[in-house]
């Protein structure tokens, strides 16, 4: 058994040209059992800039917590939103700092620089490394897959439209083969003047 | 009171001291291995690394990829860590502690070099890595190759994860070390010009790329010399190119996939000064 499947669940976030795209399944499970079908692993931490923590469940709320509270005293010390880089510093200073005796959850970010609006996505193994490819990043039980099929449906310089397919239909094709995510998913779609969270048809097993 | 005061105080341990280690999962994580749960794949850098010393300076190189078990999981990643403007470090090992140790030893060099108003020595960044990894049995998996100019001339040591270090002519790391090396071993002379340390930091690279499957993707190079530093990268050899471009684009049209909620929220943007 593998803690970081025990409740099951994947994020993947692709970058277009000014925009992100964050989507995550729905499932929480212990092992085979569903215990909920609307748990998202994605979590607003200012507006432009999302977090989607994938593993053991239990880290992932504990971590999100912290990093929260680290954020908003960020926020209240530097009088100015987070940028998504320096957030993922944090994150990944915080997943260190547990280097031996490490929550079981991967990070990623995904976010727009508040000023400059340019995209960043980035994903952390669980203490902390942090990864920032141009294209897309996953984390969680169904990673292996969406890492295959998002390397065929990614290209450079997607739009906001364009991107949204591509991540759903990625997330879609991940939730085929990934037993331990599934039951919906939804995917947010982050531009410099506005966010769309959509839920999208899914397989519901 | 003292009870709240206590709670919080381990609540809050890992932001009270934020320069140390935090050990309060270690009981459940224990009991959890005993349980027979499988601990996560760590992010390792598998990778080649190569340096080599040359008639006037430094050359050294890293491939990029980063696995996780099998599966690649950063096809450009920074192995070649900057420490001072003249010393870089190469990094094999657990790349989370790669990232930290090399942070730490730049922010250490360069409080350094304000303090005593002298630039950082290659053998002052070797003392501190030893001291910081040997303190810690292994246990920081950072094996590292750390080169450059100082005004004592040009250097290259060799730090392993549980403390052992070594001043060296030509090094390689990693699990692509036994390929590279071969190449350094056949090749590398005295009084080499840059051109030639660069042809054979590159070709080394080359045979640890080819060999090994944990390195590959592209390379990254620097030349470190009394006057100058040069960064070279990401250089991608001919045969980690994709060999034909990909036939058909997957463009999906508007509204391919099925939407069953949707909800926007929608900010005004406020003009903003650029402060940079």
């Amino acid at each position: 058994m593998s803690i970081m499947s025990y409740t099951g669940g994947t994020v993947l976030a692709m970058a277009g040209d000014d925009c992100v795209c964050i989507a995550s399944d729905l499932r929480l499970g212990e092992q085979m059992n569903t215990v909920a079908v609307d748990q998202k692993k994605v979590h607003k931490i200012s507006e432009k800039v999302y977090v989607g923590l994938c593993g053991f469940h239990s880290d992932a709320k504990t971590v999100l917590d912290k990093i929260m509270f680290r954020k908003n005293l960020y926020e209240l010390r530097e009088n100015r939103s987070i940028k998504p880089k320096v957030l993922a510093t944090i994150i990944s200073n915080l997943a260190y700092q547990h280097r031996f005796g490490s929550y079981f959850t991967e990070p990623l970010v995904a976010g727009l620089d508040p000023v400059s609006h340019k995209p960043y996505i980035c994903a952390m193994d669980t203490i902390g490394n942090i990864c920032t490819p141009e294209d897309f990043v996953a984390i969680g039980t169904g990673a292996e897959y969406l890492l295959g099929v998002s390397e065929s449906f990614w290209r450079k310089g997607m739009n906001s439209e364009e991107l949204f397919e591509a991540t759903a239909q990625s997330m879609l094709s991940a939730l085929e083969r990934d037993a331990a995510s599934g039951w919906g998913a939804v995917v947010y779609t982050i531009t410099k003047d506005k966010v769309n969270i959509r839920t999208i048809k899914a397989r519901m097993d | 009171m003292a009870a709240l005061d206590a709670f919080q105080n381990g609540v809050l341990q890992c932001e009270v001291e934020p320069n140390a280690f935090d050990f309060s999962n270690c009981t459940r994580n224990c009991a959890l291995a005993r349980m027979g749960t499988a601990p996560p794949r760590l992010n390792s850098t598998g990778t080649t690394i190569v340096a080599v010393t040359y008639k006037d300076g430094v050359v050294m190189g890293a491939d990029s990829r980063a696995t996780a078990g099998n599966i690649i999981a950063d096809k450009h990643c920074e192995k070649v860590h900057y420490i001072t403007d003249s010393i870089y470090a190469c990094g094999a090992g657990t790349a989370a502690d790669l990232d930290q140790v090399t942070k730490m030893l730049s922010s250490s060099l360069r409080l350094l070099e304000l303090n005593t108003g002298r630039k950082a020595r290659v053998i002052t960044a070797l003392r501190i890595a030893k001291q910081h990894l040997f303190n810690y049995m292994g246990y920081v998996g950072a094996y590292l190759l750390i080169g450059g100019v100082d005004p004592t001339g040009p250097y290259l040591f060799d730090v392993s994860a549980n403390g052992t270090t070594m001043a060296r002519p030509f090094a390689a790391q990693g699990s692509g070390s036994y390929a590279a090396i071969t190449v350094l071993e056949k090749d590398w002379k005295i009084g080499m010009t840059e051109e030639e340390a660069s042809k054979l930091v590159q070709d080394a690279l080359h045979a640890g790329m080819h060999g090994d499957n944990a390195s590959g993707n592209s390379l990254n190079l620097v030349v470190i010399t009394p006057e100058k530093t040069i960064f070279r990268g990401p250089i991608v050899p001919d045969f980690c190119n994709k060999p034909e471009p990909i036939e058909s684009d997957y463009k999906f049209k508007s509204g391919a996939t099925t939407v069953l909620k949707k909800k926007e929220i929608k900010y005004d943007i406020v003009e903003s000064m650029d402060m940079h």
